[in-house]
């Protein structure tokens, strides 16, 4: 049996079969809520926000034309959804200086990062994501993990192909500096301990 | 230069990826549907009252009509010989002069009231059935 598309989960839920939106939102939810939670920096904001996302895009599924992949016409939704509730939070995140970067530093962390335990590393990782600015969360996650090129990103973001690839190269800097401080110190003194 | 950023952007994947994805509560999905299905009456494909094919006919229709009455019109006549005026209530000798050409709007405008109304109300009780 051929595994359904998106498009045809589409023209079900157009035709009137409810349900059919059940498996889309299956589909999707871990990435939305991921991306929701990078914007916003807490699960029940993330929650609401892509609950909200779902129902907006029911509601829409019908200016949906297909010209771009419903994948990026979800994300630039639960975009513009984390916007509106981040303005009425009013955050801030103040940005991280950036220095230049070595290779072998590079490499450093790299063995530093393997030196971390899975489940430590994960939440390492995600309270460094969220010393970043909320869009550059967003823009690497869509990158690094979704593996969307450039130009889509640019759709969802709504900020130009130039800009998306400037602020990608910022924000993997600012990150790599984020986890650097947090990471060495503790690889460092593991090192000493030997 | 090209090394480091070349490194970098690899060490990103890697810090990206083992990030993973995290997942919302187990009841999401039902709070989703649930709001969803609140939405569903909402929801309705349009529709037009007169599809492409009736307005073809009605435009036809209208063409033909255009044509045989300007092409026929001395001696073409759908209302025969009736005498609307008759049908007036004659009160203290008032006389009501009704043009033949109201008389044909008249006639045209009851028969597309009379269809519209079938239409109408079929619609309606379908949309009440779902």
């Amino acid at each position: 049996m051929t595994q359904k598309t998106d498009q045809d989960y589409i023209l079900e839920i157009r035709s009137g079969n409810v349900n059919a939106y059940a498996m889309l939102v299956n589909k999707y939810k871990d990435m939305m809520f991921t991306l929701a939670l990078r914007m916003v920096g807490n699960r029940e904001d993330a929650e609401e926000v892509a609950q909200d996302t779902f129902v907006k895009a029911y509601k829409a599924l019908d200016t949906f034309k297909g010209t771009s992949k419903f994948s990026t016409w979800l994300y630039r939704i639960v975009y513009n959804t984390s916007l509106d509730c981040i303005k009425k939070n009013k955050r801030v995140v103040l940005s991280e200086h950036i220095d230049e970067i070595h290779e072998a530093d590079i490499g450093v962390m790299q063995d530093a990062m393997s030196y971390l335990e899975a489940k430590e590393k994960k939440q390492t990782i995600e309270n460094a994501l969220l010393q970043l600015p909320e869009e550059e969360r967003v823009l690497l996650t869509l990158f690094y993990f979704e593996e969307l090129s450039l130009k889509e990103i640019s759709e969802i973001v709504k900020i130009s192909y130039d800009n998306v690839k400037i602020k990608l190269h910022r924000s993997r800097k600012k990150l790599y500096h984020i986890l650097k401080n947090v990471v060495e110190p503790i690889y460092l003194s593991h090192g000493s301990r030997k | 230069m090209e090394a480091e950023n070349k490194k970098l952007d690899q060490f990103t994947k890697e810090v990206i990826q083992d990030a993973g994805l995290a997942s919302p509560s187990v009841d999401f999905l039902a709070n989703v549907m649930a709001e969803v299905s609140k939405e569903k009456t909402a929801i309705k494909v349009y529709k037009p009252l007169i599809n492409k094919v009736g307005w073809l006919i009605i435009v036809a229709l209208f063409l033909i009509f255009s044509f045989v009455l300007t092409r026929f019109s001395l001696g073409f006549s759908i209302l025969g010989d009736w005498d609307l005026s008759s049908l007036m209530i004659k009160k203290h000798e008032m006389k009501i002069d009704i043009p033949v050409t109201y008389a044909y709007c008249f006639f045209f405008l009851l028969v597309f009231v009379i269809i519209q109304v079938n239409i109408i109300s079929k619609r309606f009780s379908r949309s009440l059935e779902n």
